[in-house]
């Protein structure tokens, strides 16, 4: 196949690109950037569509020739289909066509082969001896990229990773000993779970063991218990039994005792009698007591009647014992007593007051006989005033003469001084308003002066007004002359004039200046009443009505102390006739009180009679005076209390002596009853003696009772101990205590006590065990343990299974790639090294001629000679020559088996020296021969040189592209 | 007369999860105990029913498995249906047959039947006193049990009432299962049993609708990652002898395979995008969720993805799965693009390499045999060699060759690209 021309409307940077293509050589030169590479991939798209991806623009196409035809592809726009088209006869055709034109070829392997590019002979200088070898090798290996050895190793890697022989370290190495040991736990844990069963037995097998010692432990401890109660009880059933024996004697005793000893009555006849005894014994103090109260009473009861007798003698013969005894008036008599002696007092005591009275009054008259005299004398001397006589002169014809004339006189005289008084005081009076009067009015005057001047001056000046208004009024009205005011002016002061008095009252003072002249007016009268009043009263009084006042004080004066005067002689008057008076009253008095005194005197007398009588009457000495009489009545009482206490006495002796008697007749009973004597007299020794052998008796039963009852109580207690202890097991109990064996019993229980201890040590040790092995089975039930390790197991399991398969695969893979590296090895490598050898040996001018692949992918070139060169030998350049030449002749052999496509070199002559490039250009002339090839460059001299060395070959110069150049396609943009 | 009952089957308490790489110590705590808590959940859930009786039909454990713990947890879980008064029937299958076994458990519950494997017994359903159904149950005896024992069944004429069946068996020889104690539909149908409660596969199946009605209502929780879906069992409402059936989820953990082809996927990150969008979604009532990822057709990210390699992806998958979601594996069974008869006319390296593929693939068997052989020997694998699966590799010879052709076309091209 052939490119013919390339159109390149538009792709990524190329824009108008149209080329011919040469059959053989076609050198594109081109700087860096030019867009050679961009080229390429445009081709390359377009001969391998399936490389495209949606987002490449293409548009543009490709003319090929293949076998003599021509065909065009075309492409426009991205999602555009490819179009080809039979150039010869117009015919589009299918796509797939197109694949087989182009051999059939996948776009990876075009590039792997067809196109070869600098980088292959890049970094050398980093490679490895083993990397070199494998370069080489790859060169000659089409189709498989850099190495399918390569791949082969890698698949060797990880097998190795999955498993080796000898070393566990490896995955599935690692897995294998993972599950062994889960697969171990498992089997351990499965085999413990096994074991449940018997464990569970083997644990209740144990538990009833246990079981069994505790209940032999049980029938132990309860023989412990048996015989621990036997000697427990044992004590108390020795004492009871003591206890019964001594019972037995006591009882012997007692009927014994009971009997007595036949002296004097038997204990059982005193203990049948002892309450009585004890009776009569508790009754002996009471008796004692009686009897001495008997005697004490005989005793008082004589007392008692020999004061009696004394005192109704001493009272007197009319005392008699049932008179004292009816003697009830004691109070009475007393009262009289009292009564009398208060009157006899009362008067004795008013007789000397009347005796004092007198002497008291004597006294009194004697002083007021003087009193009178003294009275008199002053009364005179009054009476015999100058001016007293003086006035009375005045208005009496003639002085009185003795005292009953006088007073009337004096009486006259007062009154016609108190007229006089009152005259003068009424005169006072009048003056005093008159000048009070005399005052208003002058007052009245003065305003109605000031108003009459206020009326006037208004007045005037209204007058002046008017005056000046009528001037005026005359002036405006046109009378202008002199004269005519003047006219003027005195008619208007006329008028004033004689409207003066008429202003004055007409005018707004005029009312209130009437007013104030009325006023002032009828002051002035009164002021003369009141002047004409006075005169009158002056003259009444014997003044002259002008008198003044001066004179009428001093008739006033006057008249006062005749006033005095008077009065001091009234008073001396009365003060006489009080004296008088009293003088007469004294006397009286006197007469009075000696009469009193005597009349009393005879009343107390009467008293003194009449008391004697009554004494005489009642039995009491007459000589006895009232005040002793409450004595008397005293004694007759306390006599009478003698007598009732005799009665006293006499009532309780009685019962006592009863009472003695009844003792005494009980002891002599019981006496009898005892068999015993008794004397009344000695009842309380007898009782004493009696009580004391009762109480002795008594005290003996109940020594021997309390015996009896602490021995029955061992008894019982014995017995009582027994039935606790042993409850229903009590009759056995009974019989082995009969046996009276402590000291077996304490052997036995020694030995049970020791069994006990042992069985309650095993079980114990069994009980412990059981709960360990149940502690075992419950973690047993619990226990994920099996399932965890057979979860563990199965999962490793899988994993390990999944890499088995996996390890299968890449053994198979590993198989299928080396041994198709073999068969290809085998077939197809010779003929490309052949190729190669050729092509080397025109490279090196003849030095190696051969190129042969040894062992292990190693190629190695041989001289004429057979000197070999080997990988390690190479030098860089000779390194380059030798890929270079394998790597062509693998395109050879392959095109030549399969189809030939244009081959792409890029720049593969960059770093050969110019006698190199030479001969390598030779190499490719030789090819392009037989196939078409794209030499791509940016060196001049390298594709200068190409094109001398090959005839026809095409030079096509690429401008500078503007734009992004990307390698060739490799399908991945 | 209307009752209710739970039908029960392949327990398999305590057993282990089979198929799961990932060594994560919280979903593994989880999956330990998974089983254990199905079964005290599928308890609660009869209970909360009010169901009147419980049939289980065998493999309620391993027996040579069968931990003490599993074992206490299944009479708990019977002790607690008898304290509410519900009947429990127990038959056991192959995996746990009654012969040749240890029991933990000395006494079983009040109310529980376990059937014994000598004959078909049969045992009737009463509540408060009135008889609701008649339950005729057997056991295997041994793990291999290849009589069919569906022939022994037969419909007790003198109860007057709801029959049921109790079996453990692979009914018309369905694939997949070890064909123990065979029998076909008909001999269900010709026992005369209203209703065969069945056990022994794990995929859960009506196999009859109409009477008898025939159910295997599959494990309790899915223990291997093949099985995949909810898991549970059934309730049965029996109304005057017609029964309805319904199933109840009680699986706690679930597992789910997820296929993708990457033909419309264009870079890793779809991948990634597609696979992780498929873990969100719900997936019944289970708690946890174990998914794996098969990857297969031919697309432009198969040379990515197998550079990540089936870790690397598994690696990024588990960093952003969701809560209660663990992604287990992940399987690379993709292809590369490639124009396969285009590459094999080329005439290259890689052509002669498929070529030779092509060639040797009808003998893949043998190959994979070589290498199997050569794992069963080697010194550190010789002990474990049983657990390898390496039996099953032959068996998938075709597929191994045509992923190790892939293999190695992937590292040449590799290669290739990378020139």
């Amino acid at each position: 196949m052939r490119i013919d021309r390339v159109v390149v409307t538009r792709f990524r940077g190329l824009h108008d690109l149209d080329l011919e293509f040469g059959a053989g050589l076609m050198v594109l030169e081109g700087p860096n950037e030019a867009g050679k590479s961009t080229l390429m991939a445009f081709i390359q798209v377009l001969l391998f569509p399936t490389t495209l991806t949606a987002t490449t623009r293409v548009v543009g196409s490709v003319d090929i020739s293949v076998s003599g035809r021509r065909y065009r592809i075309s492409r426009s726009g991205a999602r555009a289909t490819q179009r080809l088209r039979d150039l010869d006869t117009g015919e589009s055709l299918d796509l797939a066509h197109l694949t087989a034109l182009t051999g059939q070829l996948d776009a990876s392997v075009y590039r792997n082969v067809f196109a070869f590019g600098l980088g292959e002979l890049q970094s050398f200088e980093a490679l490895t001896d083993a990397a070199v070898k494998e370069r080489l090798y790859s060169a000659a290996v089409a189709g498989a990229g850099a190495n399918a050895s390569r791949a082969s190793r890698a698949l060797d890697d990880e097998l190795n990773g999955l498993l080796k022989p000898r070393s566990p370290a490896t995955t599935l190495g690692q897995l294998a000993g993972e599950l062994t040991s889960a697969l171990n736990a498992a089997h351990a844990a499965r085999g413990e779970a096994a074991n449940y069963s018997a464990a569970v037995r083997e644990r209740d097998r144990v538990a009833a063991e246990a079981e069994q010692h505790a209940v032999e432990r049980a029938a132990a401890a309860e023989r412990v218990g048996w015989f621990a109660a036997l000697l427990d009880a044992w004590p108390n059933w020795q004492a009871g039994a003591e206890a019964a024996v001594e019972l037995a004697t006591l009882e012997a005793e007692f009927a014994d005792y009971a009997e007595g000893t036949g002296a004097g009555p038997a204990p059982a006849v005193w203990l049948a009698h002892a309450e009585d005894v004890k009776g009569l014994d508790a009754g002996l103090a009471a008796f004692e007591q009686t009897a001495a109260e008997v005697e004490t009473r005989q005793k008082e009861l004589s007392q008692h009647v020999s004061d009696l007798r004394a005192g109704l003698l001493a009272l007197g013969p009319h005392w008699t014992p049932k008179r004292l005894a009816d003697f009830v008036d004691g109070a009475q008599w007393r009262a009289r007593a009292a009564t009398t002696r208060a009157a006899i007092e009362e008067k004795t005591a008013a007789i000397a007051r009347l005796e004092g009275a007198k002497a008291e009054a004597e006294l009194q008259v004697g002083m007021a006989a003087r009193r009178e005299d003294a009275a008199r004398d002053e009364r005179e001397r009054l009476l015999r005033e100058p001016l007293l006589v003086q006035a009375l002169a005045r208005i009496l014809p003639e002085l009185p003469e003795g005292d009953a004339a006088v007073e009337p006189a004096l009486a006259r005289l007062t009154e016609h001084t108190r007229e006089r008084k009152a005259g003068m005081a009424y005169v006072t009076d009048l003056s005093t308003e008159l000048a009070e009067a005399r005052r208003a009015r002058a007052q009245a005057n003065e305003q109605l002066q000031a108003a009459a001047v206020e009326a006037g001056r208004w007045q005037r000046w209204v007058g002046w007004a008017l005056v000046l208004c009528l001037t005026l009024a005359a002036g405006w009205l046109g009378w202008r002359s002199d004269r005519e005011y003047l006219a003027a002016a005195t008619v208007g002061v006329v008028a004033t004039m004689l409207l003066w008095p008429r202003w004055r009252r007409a005018g707004p003072g005029a009312a209130a200046l009437r007013e104030l002249e009325e006023r002032a007016a009828g002051l002035h009268a009164e002021e003369n009443d009141l002047t004409a009043t006075l005169q009158s009263a002056l003259a009444g009084l014997g003044l002259q009505g002008d008198a003044r006042a001066a004179e009428v004080a001093a008739a006033s004066r006057e008249a006062m102390e005749l006033d005095a005067a008077l009065e001091a002689a009234a008073r001396s008057g009365r003060d006489f006739g009080r004296a008088a008076r009293e003088t007469q009253g004294a006397r009286a008095a006197f007469a009075a009180h000696a009469g009193n005194a005597t009349k009393l005197g005879e009343e107390r007398t009467a008293i003194l009679n009449a008391w004697a009588e009554w004494c005489r009457a009642s039995g009491v000495p007459d000589n006895l005076p009232p005040d002793e009489l409450p004595a008397f009545v005293a004694r007759i009482e306390r006599l009478q209390a003698v007598q009732s206490a005799f009665r006293d006495v006499d009532a309780k002796l009685r019962p006592a002596m009863a009472r003695a008697e009844d003792f005494r007749a009980q002891v002599g009973t019981l006496a009898t009853a005892l068999g015993l004597r008794f004397e009344p007299e000695a009842a309380a020794g007898t009782v004493r003696e009696w009580a004391a052998r009762a109480r002795a008796v008594e005290a003996r039963y109940l020594e021997l009772e309390q015996k009896r009852l602490d021995l029955q109580a061992k008894v019982a207690t014995a017995l009582r101990d027994v039935d606790a202890r042993f409850g229903t097991r009590v009759d056995q109990a009974r019989e082995a205590l009969a046996a009276r064996d402590p000291h077996g019993w304490q052997a036995s229980l020694t030995v049970e006590e020791e069994r006990e201890r042992t069985l309650a040590t095993e079980a114990r040790r069994l009980n412990e065990k059981t709960g360990a092995l149940t502690q075992k089975l419950e973690e047993v039930e619990a226990s994920a343990d099996l399932a965890t390790q057979l979860q563990t197991a199965e999962r490793v399991a899988a994993e390990a299974r999944a890499h088995v398969r996996r390890w299968v695969v890449a053994r198979l893979a590993k198989g299928l790639i080396d041994d198709t590296l073999h068969e290809y090895e085998r077939t197809k490598v010779p003929e490309v090294l052949r190729r190669a050898g050729h092509h080397f040996g025109t490279m090196t001018a003849g030095r190696y001629v051969r190129v042969h692949l040894h062992e292990g992918r190693e190629l190695r070139a041989f001289t004429p000679n057979d000197d070999v060169l080997t990988a390690p030998d190479l030098s860089r350049g000779t390194f380059e020559q030798l890929y270079l030449a394998v790597r062509l002749g693998l395109i050879e052999s392959f095109s030549a088996a399969n189809v030939a496509l244009p081959l792409v070199l890029d720049d593969v002559l960059a770093n050969a020296d110019p006698e190199r490039a030479a001969r390598l250009a030779a190499v490719l002339a030789n090819l392009a021969e037989r196939q078409q090839l794209l030499f791509l460059t940016c060196h001049p001299h390298t594709a200068a040189l190409l094109v001398a060395q090959v005839p026809h070959a095409k030079h096509v110069v690429l401008p500078q592209l503007a734009g992004a150049t990307l390698a060739l396609d490799d399908g991945s943009s | 007369m209307r009752f209710r009952f739970a039908h029960l089957a392949d327990l398999h308490l305590d057993t282990p999860f089979q198929g799961l790489r990932a060594n994560r110590p919280g979903l593994a705590a989880t999956l330990r105990d998974a089983s254990l808590t199905a079964w005290d959940h599928a308890v609660t859930a009869c209970l909360a029913a009010e169901v009147d009786f419980v049939v289980i039909a065998g493999d309620v454990y391993d027996g040579a498995e069968a931990g003490v713990r599993a074992q206490l947890r299944f009479r708990d879980g019977l002790a607690r249906l008898a304290a509410a008064g519900v009947q429990s029937f127990v038959v056991h299958g192959n995996h746990d047959p009654l012969a040749g076994r240890w029991s933990a458990i000395s006494d079983w519950p009040p109310g529980v039947t376990v059937f014994g494997h000598d004959e078909v017994t049969s045992v009737p359903v009463v509540k408060h006193g009135q008889p609701l159904a008649l339950v005729h149950g057997i056991s295997h005896a041994r793990p291999e049990v290849t009589e069919n024992l569906a022939l022994r069944f037969q419909r007790d004429s003198s109860f007057v009432g709801y029959q049921v069946g109790l079996l453990h068996a692979n009914i018309d020889g369905r694939g997949g299962h070890a064909n123990y104690a065979p029998a076909t539909l008909a001999d269900l149908r010709a026992s005369g049993m209203d209703y065969w409660a069945l056990g022994h596969v794990h995929v859960r199946a009506v196999l009859s609708h109409e009477r008898p009605l025939a159910i295997y209502p599959g494990n309790l929780q899915a223990r291997h990652v093949n099985e995949t879906g909810e898991k549970g069992f059934y309730l049965v409402d029996v109304e005057d002898g017609r029964a309805s059936a319904s199933f109840v989820e009680v699986g706690l953990v679930r597992f789910d395979t997820i296929h993708l082809d990457i033909a419309g996927l264009s870079s890793v990150a779809e991948v990634h995008s597609a696979l992780t969008t498929e873990a969100r979604l719900p997936r019944g009532t289970a708690l946890t969720h174990v998914l794996r990822a098969t990857l297969h057709g031919s697309g432009p990210t198969h040379s990515a993805l197998h550079k990540a390699g089936e870790a690397g992806l598994l690696e990024y998958l588990a960093d952003v799965a969701p809560a209660g979601v663990w992604w287990n594996e992940v399987r690379l069974r993709t292809r590369p693009e490639l124009d396969r008869e285009t590459r094999l006319r080329a005439g290259d390296f890689v052509a002669d390499l498929l070529t030779l593929s092509d060639a040797r693939r009808p003998n893949a068997a043998e190959h994979v045999a070589t290498l199997v052989a050569e794992l069963q020997s080697h010194p550190q694998l010789r002990n474990v060699a049983d657990h390898l699966g390496l039996e099953a590799l032959i068996d998938e010879a075709q597929a191994l060759w045509d992923e190790a052709a892939i293999a190695a076309f992937d590292l040449i091209d590799a290669e290739l690209a990378e020139g």
